[in-house]
Parts: C-alpha cells; structure tokens; sequence
C-alpha cells in the first residue's frame, strides 16, 4: 500500500505532527510506503527549524526530520502557506532579500501540484488536521 | 464505495454532528467513523449512543482513550485499536475521509 500524508495541524497547538508520525511509522513496520508528507496551512510550522522547545518535550521538527532522512520520504512544505508564516528556505530568502531562513533539508518548498500529484500516485492520502 | 471517517473533534463540534450524519446516512456507504485525538469524547456521549445501537461501526485510538483516562467508561460496541490497527482499518476501506 502507498500512503500519502496530508499535515494541516501546527505542532504545539493540534496533535496532527504526533498522530501523523504515530501512523507512518506504524506504516511502515507493516511494510507500507510513505510516499511523500505535504505540509499545508498551519501544518507548515513543523518544518520550522528554529522551533527549540524545551528539552523535556517532545521535539516535533527534530522527530520528524529524522524519521524522514530514515526512510528516505519526500517531505514537501507548501509554498504558499510557508511564506506568509514566515518559514522560507535559502533561496526564497535570497529572492525576498531575507537575512535569514528557517527550512532547510530534509523539508523542500514547492508547490501545491506536489499534494495533488501525490495524491494521485498513492493509494490512500491521509489528512491529519487541527482538532 | 466503502468510507472510512476520521474524527478528531469533541463531539459539541458541528463538524463531530457533520461527520455522524454523513455517517448514518443510507447513500454511499458502508460507514465506518474511528474515534482519534479529542475525538475519542464522542464515544462517551449519549448523541452517538443511537448510532451504536443502529450497527454503525466505531472504533476508537487507543493510545487517546488512554490520554483521556477514558478506557473504562468506553461502551462495549466500540473497538479500541492500536496505530497498527489504525493503518490497516484506512487500507479496508475505498475512501478515507478526515473532519
């Protein structure tokens, strides 16, 4: 089975990033692939590489960095949704004259074809959204 | 074609009251709702109550009944699963549905 994981809830305000990483991970055990993880709307704030919560809780960008360098999954973060929230990778700052960036690898930028084309290659796609 | 709904939404929600209907409709089914996040309050309360008794299948997450404290007051017709269970149930159905 290809699974495709849809991200709409922020980490620290929804439960989507754990719920979501509980189920790839749970996926994959089975032998299931995880064929791409799109970030969208507030779900973006995940891929923010500054995000330092204290170091007795869980560290959502950390865990799912990680996991995603492990298995080796396109992790796509929404390029309309990021900008305006302030998560922009090295090029994007170069274009908008920014002095600094906040997505790096694992996580690209690009587009929303990513989601649809995602959805169109696998055989489920999973919404984890706010609560 | 089979639907699988997804609910994550305390179940004073209108989308919880969507989803259940959706749900119980006749058209487009057969349903199936899993119970997840804060979504698990919906297996306690007396609304979705009918729905159990009319057969509609409710599982529920238990790793969020158990974050709940709510695994002893779960009614018998609803069926705690573990993520592994989770993922398969989402592989049984045609369409999998969040709200």
């Amino acid at each position: 089975m290809k699974f495709a994981i849809l991200i709409t809830g922020a980490p620290y305000s929804s439960q989507a990033p754990q719920t979501a990483l509980s189920f790839c991970e749970a996926a994959r055990k089975r032998g299931d692939d995880v064929i791409r993880v799109f970030l969208y709307g507030d779900g973006v704030h995940l891929a923010n590489a500054l995000s330092t919560p204290p170091s007795d809780e869980a560290n959502w960008y950390r865990r799912w960095s990680a996991w995603i360098e492990q298995e080796d999954v396109e992790a796509i973060v929404c390029v309309a949704s990021a900008l305006r929230r302030g998560l922009i990778d090295e090029r994007e700052a170069g274009r908008y004259e920014k002095a600094h960036f906040n997505v790096t690898a694992p996580w690209q930028i690009a587009g929303l074809g990513e989601l649809v084309s995602a959805g169109n290659d696998a055989d489920r796609l999973i919404h984890f959204g706010p609560a | 074609m089979s639907t699988l709904h997804l609910l994550n939404k305390t179940p004073d929600r209108e989308r919880a009251r969507q989803c259940l209907a959706a749900a119980s409709a006749s058209e487009a089914g057969p349903h199936g709702i899993l119970l997840l996040e804060n979504g698990v309050f919906c297996a306690v309360n007396p609304d979705w109550r009918q729905a159990l008794e009319d057969g509609l299948p409710l599982w529920a997450l238990t790793p969020d009944v158990a974050a709940r404290s709510l695994t002893a007051r779960l009614p018998s017709g609803i069926q705690q699963i573990d993520y592994d269970a989770f993922v398969e149930l989402t592989t049984r159905f045609d369409n999998v549905v969040s709200w």
